[in-house]
This record gives structure tokens, C-alpha cells and sequence, in this order.
């Protein structure tokens, strides 16, 4: 089936897709490029903080679970989504503010814009301002299958740092919002209802990368500014999702293959902007791409699918040569702006601990390790500009937040610090000088 | 077979639909010998079945003369491709932990004692027949997941199957089935779902009056003690003491004074005042009353369902108004809709909501005329249009009189008036209203000498008034009303009027409950003496935050008791916006003083109507008439055209609530759960 649909993709004539494409569509007759991708520049180290010791600072328990899988942070202040609201507190752990969602409904993840106000979505999209008011609340168009009924988007929000906010619903579709009014802009229908909604990962330029496993067809990068297709990842033996971008890497893409083990086995293949294979590491035993560090070099990580197997890491060059391992360390988690890596081991598969936060150097010689406690870190982290590395578990049928002092001044400037992208939670790349292309 | 629902687990990643009632003949003998009548044949539990992979009972601790469980909780795969799968990447994160094994087992030990397949090996040799890899859980694709007897394959007949699907959510679990959906990391979950599979609801079983929250029956199963840490058990029964809503013994509480349970019923869900000696403010009133009183003790800041016993459902009606009409023949409750999707006004009447074998939870009691299978009565030549029919009522010279005000589908508003003499009513003709055309539903109140009618209109971002004398003639012309500060009023929706009184004062006065703003916040307000409202939004919703809502809300003032008609509370119900399960909360009292410390008017708590699921599409009716009645009433309906009446919206019910012993169902049902082929 995929080998047919491959060759009728590659055979069929090109076609004109629609704003607000509907399922019934054509799917995508040839990938389209991304442009205005992000120039990259050079990694220069920030000086490390003035820190006698890492240290756990604060723990603070928030009601409701936190299944949202990240947190933002700005200069003053930590956020995240939990039992249906966006909670803000101070960098020492105190509330500041609570604010649920209107009929209690579960939301998405929430992202923050430079002005310090927040979005999330649900029944409806919303924006917090840093007071904890309500700026505008926008509800999501009625269902066209359902009359009377409301799509609500939970997973992941995502925004392009240029008044576009996306996110996908239980209706099956991905919608593009307007972050100044939160009116959706447009909506294309990816899945069915009751399938598991589109997922956006992030951005870049005027490429929405979203991934819906139960879409078919499975288009994965979408124009910011009219909702349609640009790209399909399919390789030959099968969808590739995107993971992350890179300025000088591109796409970084992966795809499962099921070995029936613990572990995933990912081939990973690195695309151009065109969407056009420029590299791949085969999988040979479970392994995953986590971050992009220094140099646009991309970390992976390889282990054994043994359960509890030690694992590696590997880092590859932007053109796919190895440059380093596998090196046996716990799996990267964030890079901070002074070149720290900073990793997080936990013993066991799932929310239970005991865990651990590693320092490495950028040559990977271990520098600390601080024993976290009996939980394992289910969301973050995010660094600020004072070395708080935030991060939650889930803990005594609990959610907490937890800050941990590091002498890194906020995230490394790289393409990919951390699994989501920067502290903003808005998943977008930007150029390394901060600024977001069109 | 009824699923019993949690959460949203569930309904939102379809992780379970269980099939009830399979028979199958891979059931072992059902005559075989079973001393400890759990299911499980005696020569089973001491030998296993060799050959078989994963029914070597008594390596899982299977005692023949000891009620056992066997369990295997298979679990969702984590998706690294879309979700954050833990620093280990592992498909595995939501196995089921051991400490939440260990959590679940403990609520039915020593009793039953429980054995989980969770494909984790222990974390301690002490543990190797509490739980383990015993060869049947596994890991299962994202997706929606079945339960069958193919689920369990040779295992059928002998263990229950659980599915669990990370954090977040809460579970499922059928009724005298064998199949369930939990929780990853919270053994309660787990214990209440399985509990559901031995035939527990939420209130415990029939005998006892199967109402969510009781707050004396201390059980996993109740909503208001499943997340209660102390709580490690199933209840025993041993609170003989019976609740009645109708005629609460203040002194006596809940019959106990063990610290525990008192600072239990201190805590959330509850928030009740109640005294070291066991004495509980069962009314919220601020005083330990010596007499009976009327309390909805079952009401929590959970989700309680304390107000959806004896509903009524009406198909394809939509915007519900309701209020009383003192007749000839006596009182009645009359309900007014509009015909789904048409929009014609009709209507139906109650005189009676006791109709029924009260302590039968979900039977209907209300003596509906028409009944719930036929149309409501036309109002006649009424045209079409949207929006709810405003009604108010009063008795006349001669007849009792009731007037309708309703708009047709261009906001024209029209009266129509109703008299009954005792000869039969009689309806005058539809009578369009000049000069005012409304943009949503309006309201009508009778003025506080009950000699002139109030008509309440929103229109294009206004709130107008008009006025006529009860006994006839032309309305006023539309005045704007204003809040205290001048503002204009900016209605959203409608505006829900309700007389009431303000602690301390012996004329009633009007308040209101205003969605309005550009958010539609849920402002509350009472009308000055000078024709301004003013607000008392921030006031009533205190430490909450102030609903926003997406229709038109209810409001209604109801005394503590029928004797002091002056001290009583708020309640207040709304649609949030979009969608949402129906919220109602009530004030805990009617004194506007921001200091007072009892009866303050400000909002204790808020809850659902009925719970997360009842999710409403219009505006909200609440009634009381304390001339006729002694309980709120309510009314919402749902997308589909669907009308729920709750007859008890105040969740005062006049039966006798009993705690219950859970073990002895559980132990009754131990067998037959396995197979589906309980007789409850």
C-alpha cells in the first residue's frame, strides 16, 4: 500500500490545493521548498554563572496533573498548563497566578510571546495575560460534523512568533489562530474524529511542521499563511515525521520501525528545505535524535533494546559524518548558553524514579551529577538567563514543579537546544540571532 | 450493562469499550470445587494449569481457602513519535507502576487479596505475588482498545482485565464485568474501576441509596473520598446512622467524632463546619440547629451528581423556562420549550415529583402532563423563533393568570396571556410589542408590589425594561438599565431575574444574574432603590474566578427554611463558554456584608449540575416558588434537542442514605464478575 501511494505521488500531475483543504482533497503532488530558512551562525559560549554548586531550589505542587509535556519560562516567571489551567509562578516556586479554562475543559500546551502574554487552547484559545487576566477568549468554530458541538484541542500549541498560533483538534483538523484575536485563521482537515488529532511540533519560516500518524494521506509541513501541504516526508519505506529543525541540518525527521522491544527504533533521515534526503542513520538498534548542539551537530541517542540498558550517545555532524561516540551517558536533555549539557537519567520506564541531572562538558566529560529525587521528569526543561533549570514530575499522585540551580545563563543559542525547541514553548526556529524570518 | 465512567480517560482517548455479558466455554468447570467461592476451581489455585502460560496460580499466591483476584493490566504504548515518552524514551512509561499495585491491592486486602499481571517484575522479593511479568500483560497500540474474552484468551474466566493509559485521566469500569481502564500511577483509580467490576457504583448498591458523596460512606467507589489519602480501604458499613436530605440531625453529623472523619468533612470536597463533638452545619447556615433541617449532603466540589436524581429527559425541545401557576385545581410546575429544531413554544405541567419509589435513584417521579413520550402542548398561534419564552404568573381576580412574552425569529417580541377560571385555560392571541426587538432571550419578573410586570429585554448590546400594570393595558417605552456607575448594562445571551431577599431586610428585592462584557463574565447584581443595578460580582464569586459563560445563566433565591423566608442563599447556574458540563453553585448565605462570617453572600463552592459529560448547548432554567415548593428545580438541554429536567437540583431528596458494607458485594461477586454472569 505505501509503495503504491508512493508511485502514485510521484506520478501524479500537479495539482492546486486549496486554502481550508478539506480530507477529500488531492494529497500533495510534489513537495514544495521552505523559504527563508534561518541563517546559521557561529556558537560562542556565554561565560558560566558565578554558582557554587548545582542545587535543587524549589519544589512546588500544582493540583491537577500536568499531561502537557512542557513549560515556558520568561524573565520573571515559570508557566505551564495543568488540570485544565495555566499556572504562573515565580522563580522561587510562589503562585502568582491561576487561570483555569472556561468550562474546566483540558488545554493544550501554552506558549508565551515576547511581551510576556500566554496562549493556550481548549474549547476555546486563550491568551493570559502576565497578571493572570484573561486578554481575549476566542471559541473554537462549532463542529461541521456535529451541530451544537465544539472540536477541543489538547497536545501541543505551537506559534510562529508572528501572530500565528497552531494547534490540532479532536475533530481531526489543524488550525491556524491569529495571536492578537485568537480567530482561527484557517482549519484543514488532516484526520477523522476520534483519531488522534494532528500534532504540531514546531516551525520554521512560513513551515508548520504538524504530524498526524492516522492522516492519510500524511502531509507533515503546511504553509503558516494559507493552510496548505507543502511537504510529505514519505521515504521508501514509509512516513517520516519530523522532529526538529536545524539552521545548517534542515529537517530532522525519523520514523519507527517496531521491533517489539522497550525502545524505539528510529531511522533517522536529515531533509533539506525541500524536503529532499540529504543524510540518514539507519537504525541498527533502538536510537532517537534529541537535540542540535554546537556547530549544528545533532545528538542521538543509541542503547540496546534491553531493558535498562546503558545508554549512548552519538553526535553527528551537519553532513551526517559521526563526530563523536557512542559515548555512554544518560540521553541529553537541554544545552545551556555556557555549552553545559546537561542530561537527566531515571531508573525506570515510566513516572517512577529514583532520577538524576548529569553536566557534561561540550566535549562530553562529565562535570556533576545531582540525585532529583523519587520521581522522574515528565516535562521541561527550560533554562533562564539566572541558571534555573526548570522541570515537572509527577510525584505522590502529584504534579510538581521543581527548579534547580546551574550556572548556564539560559539556553545555548543553537538550533535545537532543548526536545522543544526554546523556552517560549513556541517550537519555531529562529535565526541565531534571535529573529524569526519571513 | 452500564459503564461507569470516571473521567475522561475514556471518551477522550477511547482507551476501553468493554463488552459485557460474553458467555464462553473456556469458563472452567463451574462446578468444580471452590472452597473460597472466588471463581477459581481449588485444584487451580494449588496446581495452576500446567502448560499454560500465565495461569500458574499458585506461583502468583493463589490460596484455595482465601478469596483471590487475579488481574492483568495491560497498558497503552507511549508514541515517542508525537508524545514525551521520559528520559529512558521508553514505549513503556505507562505500564502500570508498583507503587500504584501496591496502592490498589491494599484496598481490598485483607479480605480479598489481589493479584496483578502488570508486566513489571517487583522491585522487592515480597512482592512476587502482588504483582509481576507473568506472561499476559502487554503493551498495547495507541488506538481505541476492546475488552472481550479474546483480551484475555486462556485467561477468561479467571483474571480481570485493566487498561491503563498514563496520567491524566481517570478510568472506567463495567458493572459485574471484568474489564476496566485506570490509571498508570493512582491505585485508587484502579481500586474504584475494579470495584465497579464487583457491581459498586458510586454510592455503594441499592439498599443503601447508590447516590454519589455520601459524605458517610467512606469508599474508594465515592467521589469525594477517592483521591482522600487517609483513605486505604473499602467501607466496612460501620456508620449505622441514616441521612435523610429532607431532616438533617445537625448534632448527630455523620454519627462518628473520630478526628479523622471529622477533619475528612472539614476538608474538600466538603468544607463543612463541623464541631470536635461530631456536630456538623449540615445547611452551611453558621448554626447547629437542634431541629431537623433541609441539606444537600451529598453536594461536594467534585463531581457529584447531586443534582441529577429522578431526572426527566425530553427528546427534541430545546430552550427551557420554567415557574409555578397557582390554578384552580392547585399548583403546577410548567415547563415551557420550543419544539427542536422548529422553534414553536409549547409547554407541559407537574404537580407533583414524588410519583415514584423515591429510593430507586434514577426513576422518574415527576408527574408530567403531557407525558415524557408525547409533544408538549402548543401554546397556541405562537409563532417560530429562538430564544427562551419569558413567563411570569400571578393569580387575578378570578382566574389565574400567565403571560408569555417570546420573540420570533427577527427578535420581534410577542405577549400571550393565559387565564384559568377553573372552566378550562383560555389563550388571547399572540401580541406583537412595539418599539423593542430583541437579540436575545428576554426575562420576565413581577415588581415587588405584585402589580406590574417587568419585561426584561437584551437588545443589541442593551438591557431594556419595560412595564405594564398585571391587569392589562400597553407597555411602557423601553428605558435603558444602567449599573450603578451609569454604565450601560451589556447583556449577553439574557439575563436571568430572580426576587430575592438581602439578609437583614424585610422587602425582597430583584437580583440578577448578567453575562456581560466583552467576555461575557457572569456579573451578579442587585436593583437599587435609584433603578440602578448594583454589582456584586466580585462579592459573590470571592476567591473563585467569575464564570464566563456562553448562554443564558439561572438564578434563583431560596430560603434556608421555609420559616425565615429572609435568610436564605443564591443559586446560580451557567453554560460555559463554549461548551462544558453544566456548573452550578450557591452562596452560603444572603448577607451582603463583605465581613459577615456566616451567611456571607458570597459563592462557596461551584460544581456540576450533573457532571463533566452533561454538556449543555443553550441557556439554564432554575426555579423556586416558595408559595409552592420547597426544592429548586432546573432545566438545560443539550445539543441534540434533548431536554433534562432535575426535579432535586438542590440535591434534597426525601430518602434515608445509608453507608454500606463494600466488602460483602465484593465477595458476592467475585465469580460471576469474571464471566460477566452476575444477576445484580
Amino acid at each position: 500500500m505505501m509503495t503504491s501511494r508512493y508511485e502514485w505521488l510521484l506520478l501524479a500531475a500537479s495539482l492546486v490545493i486549496a486554502a481550508g483543504a478539506c480530507k477529500d482533497d488531492p494529497p500533495l503532488a510534489a513537495n514544495r521548498c521552505v523559504s527563508g530558512w534561518p541563517s546559521a551562525g557561529e556558537f560562542r559560549p556565554a561565560p558560566a554563572l558565578d554558582v557554587a554548586a548545582p542545587a535543587i531550589l524549589w519544589r512546588t505542587r500544582v493540583t491537577g496533573a500536568a499531561v502537557n509535556d512542557w513549560l515556558v519560562v520568561t524573565d520573571d516567571r515559570v508557566a505551564f498548563t495543568a488540570g485544565g489551567s495555566l499556572y504562573q509562578l515565580d522563580r522561587d516556586g510562589n503562585y502568582l497566578h491561576r487561570r483555569g479554562s472556561v468550562g474546566r475543559e483540558r488545554v493544550s500546551s501554552v506558549a508565551v510571546d515576547a511581551d510576556g502574554n500566554f496562549y493556550f487552547v481548549g474549547y476555546s484559545v486563550y491568551s493570559v495575560d502576565s497578571a493572570g487576566e484573561f486578554r481575549w477568549i476566542q471559541p473554537l468554530p462549532e463542529r461541521s460534523d456535529s451541530p451544537g458541538n465544539y472540536p477541543r484541542a489538547q497536545g501541543r500549541l505551537v506559534s510562529d512568533g508572528r501572530g500565528g498560533l497552531y494547534f490540532g483538534a479532536n475533530d481531526g483538523f489543524l488550525y491556524a489562530a491569529a495571536m492578537d484575536t485568537g480567530e482561527v485563521r484557517w482549519r484543514t482537515e488532516v484526520t477523522g474524529a476520534g483519531e488522534r488529532p494532528p500534532a504540531p511540533v514546531g516551525g520554521v519560516s512560513h513551515g508548520l511542521l504538524a504530524i498526524a500518524p492516522d492522516g492519510d494521506p500524511n502531509p507533515q509541513l503546511w504553509d503558516t499563511a494559507s493552510g496548505r501541504p507543502l511537504a510529505h516526508f514519505l521515504g521508501p519505506t514509509g512516513d517520516r515525521y519530523g522532529a526538529m529543525f536545524g539552521r545548517e541540518l534542515g529537517i530532522v525527521t525519523q520514523r519507527m520501525e517496531d521491533r517489539g522491544g522497550a525502545y524505539p527504533w528510529m531511522h533517522i533521515s536529515v531533509l533539506d528545505e525541500c524536503s529532499r534526503e540529504r543524510w540518514q542513520v539507519p537504525a541498527t538498534r533502538p536510537q532517537w535524535p534529541v537535540l542540535i548542539g554546537p556547530g549544528e551537530q545533532l545528538f542521538v541517542v543509541e542503547r540496546d533494546d534491553i531493558e535498562h540498558s546503558d545508554t549512548f550517545v552519538s553526535i553527528y555532524q551537519p553532513d551526517g559524518a559521526r563526530a563523536t561516540g557512542p559515548v555512554q551517558m544518560p540521553p541529553p536533555w537541554a544545552i545551556g548558553a555556557d555549552g553545559t549539557i546537561y542530561a537527566v537519567a531515571c531508573d525506570s520506564s515510566g513516572y517512577d524514579g529514583p532520577s538524576r541531572l548529569y553536566a557534561y562538558s561540550a566535549a562530553l566529560e562529565p562535570l556533576w551529577t545531582l540525585p532529583l529525587g523519587e520521581a522522574c521528569p515528565m516535562a521541561g526543561p527550560v533554562i533562564d538567563a539566572d541558571g534555573r533549570l526548570y522541570f515537572s514530575w509527577y510525584s505522590e499522585s502529584g504534579t510538581e514543579v521543581v527548579a534547580i540551580q546551574t550556572a548556564s545563563p539560559g539556553l545555548a543559542d543553537t538550533s535545537w537546544p532543548l526536545r522543544r525547541g526554546n523556552n517560549q514553548g513556541t517550537g519555531w526556529l529562529q535565526d541565531a540571532s534571535g529573529a524569526v524570518r519571513e | 450493562m452500564a459503564i461507569t465512567r470516571l473521567n475522561t480517560v475514556l471518551g477522550v482517548l477511547g482507551i476501553l469499550a468493554c463488552v459485557a455479558g460474553f458467555q464462553d466455554t473456556r469458563v472452567a468447570a463451574s462446578d468444580a470445587p471452590d472452597r473460597d467461592r472466588d471463581g477459581i476451581p481449588d485444584d487451580l489455585e494449588e496446581r495452576g494449569i500446567p502448560g499454560e502460560v500465565g495461569l500458574d496460580f499458585p506461583a502468583y499466591g493463589a490460596d484455595p481457602d482465601h478469596p483471590d483476584v487475579f488481574v492483568q493490566v495491560d497498558w497503552v504504548s507511549c508514541d515517542p513519535i508525537i508524545d514525551y515518552c521520559g528520559p529512558n524514551n521508553s514505549l513503556d512509561r505507562d505500564r502500570m507502576t508498583s507503587r500504584a499495585v501496591e496502592e490498589m491491592v491494599a484496598y481490598f486486602a485483607p479480605d480479598v487479596a489481589v493479584h496483578v499481571d502488570n508486566g513489571l517484575d517487583p522491585a522487592r522479593p515480597e512482592l512476587a505475588t502482588l504483582h509481576g511479568a507473568w506472561g499476559g500483560a502487554r503493551r498495547l497500540a495507541p488506538g481505541p482498545q476492546r475488552c472481550n474474552p479474546d483480551s484475555l484468551g486462556a485467561r477468561f474466566g479467571y483474571f480481570h482485565r485493566g487498561t491503563v493509559a498514563g496520567i491524566g485521566g481517570g478510568g472506567g469500569g463495567t458493572l459485574y464485568g471484568y474489564c476496566f481502564g485506570a490509571n498508570t500511577t493512582r491505585g485508587s483509580v484502579a481500586a474504584h474501576e475494579l470495584g465497579h467490576n464487583f457491581g459498586l457504583n458510586h454510592g455503594g448498591n441499592e439498599p443503601s441509596y447508590a447516590a454519589n458523596c455520601k459524605p458517610h460512606y467512606r469508599s474508594p467507589m465515592n467521589y469525594a473520598y477517592l483521591y482522600d489519602r487517609s483513605l486505604a480501604q473499602f467501607s466496612r458499613g460501620e456508620r449505622e446512622l441514616g441521612l435523610n436530605p429532607t431532616a438533617m440531625d445537625e448534632l448527630s453529623g455523620v454519627g462518628s467524632d473520630d478526628p479523622a472523619v471529622l477533619e475528612s468533612l472539614r476538608s474538600p470536597p466538603w468544607y463543612y463546619d463541623v464541631r470536635d463533638d461530631g456536630a456538623i452545619d449540615w445547611n452551611r447556615d453558621g448554626r447547629f440547629d437542634d431541629a431537623p433541617v433541609r441539606a444537600p449532603v451529598t453536594w461536594g466540589t467534585t463531581s457529584c451528581e447531586q443534582s441529577s436524581q429522578h431526572t426527566d429527559y425530553f427528546d427534541r425541545v430545546q430552550a427551557p423556562t420554567m415557574g409555578w401557576v397557582d390554578g384552580p385545581d392547585g399548583a403546577a410546575l410548567m415547563l415551557l420549550s420550543r419544539s427542536f429544531p422548529d422553534g414553536y413554544p409549547g409547554y407541559r405541567v407537574a404537580t407533583r415529583f414524588d410519583d415514584c419509589d423515591m429510593s430507586i435513584e434514577y426513576e422518574s417521579c415527576t408527574d408530567w402532563a403531557p407525558g415524557g413520550e408525547d409533544e408538549p402542548l402548543p401554546v397556541p398561534d405562537a409563532p417560530a423563533g429562538r430564544g427562551a419564552v419569558a413567563m411570569a404568573s400571578w393569580q387575578g381576580d378570578d382566574a389565574a393568570q400567565v403571560l408569555l412574552v417570546y420573540a420570533d425569529f427577527s427578535g420581534q417580541l410577542y405577549e400571550q396571556q393565559r387565564s384559568d377560571s377553573g372552566a378550562g385555560p383560555e389563550w388571547s392571541v399572540p401580541r406583537p410589542i412595539a418599539g423593542v426587538r430583541a437579540t436575545g432571550s428576554p426575562t420576565l419578573s413581577l415588581a415587588a408590589e405584585r402589580s406590574r410586570v417587568i419585561l426584561w429585554v437584551p437588545e443589541d448590546g442593551r438591557w431594556l425594561r419595560l412595564e405594564r400594570a398585571l391587569g392589562g393595558g400597553g407597555w411602557s417605552a423601553p428605558s435603558v438599565e444602567r449599573w450603578q456607575d451609569g454604565g450601560p448594562i451589556e447583556p449577553c445571551y439574557g439575563a436571568s431575574v430572580s426576587a430575592g431577599f438581602a439578609l437583614g431586610e424585610t422587602q425582597e428585592a430583584l437580583f440578577a444574574a448578567i453575562p456581560s462584557g466583552r467576555l461575557c463574565r457572569l456579573e451578579i447584581a442587585r436593583r437599587t432603590a435609584a433603578g440602578n443595578w448594583e454589582r456584586l460580582t466580585e462579592q459573590v464569586w470571592g476567591q473563585h474566578e467569575v464564570p464566563i459563560v456562553g448562554g443564558r445563566p439561572g438564578l434563583a433565591y431560596v430560603p434556608v427554611s421555609a420559616d425565615e423566608p429572609a435568610r436564605g442563599r443564591f443559586y446560580i447556574a451557567w453554560k460555559p463558554l463554549p461548551n462544558g458540563g453544566a456548573r452550578i453553585a450557591f452562596t452560603t448565605g444572603n448577607d451582603l456584608d463583605p465581613a459577615a462570617s456566616k451567611l456571607r453572600m458570597e459563592v462557596l463552592f461551584s460544581s456540576y449540575l450533573r457532571n463533566v459529560w452533561a454538556t449543555v448547548a443553550d441557556g439554564l432554567e432554575l426555579a423556586y416558588d416558595r408559595r409552592f415548593d420547597d426544592n429548586l428545580r432546573a432545566a438545560y438541554v443539550y445539543s441534540n434537542g434533548g431536554l433534562q429536567f432535575l426535579p432535586f437540583a438542590d440535591g434534597i431528596v426525601d430518602v434515608v442514605m445509608y453507608d454500606q458494607d463494600d466488602y460483602q458485594y465484593i465477595l458476592a461477586n467475585l465469580a460471576c464478575s469474571l464471566t460477566a454472569t452476575c444477576e445484580p
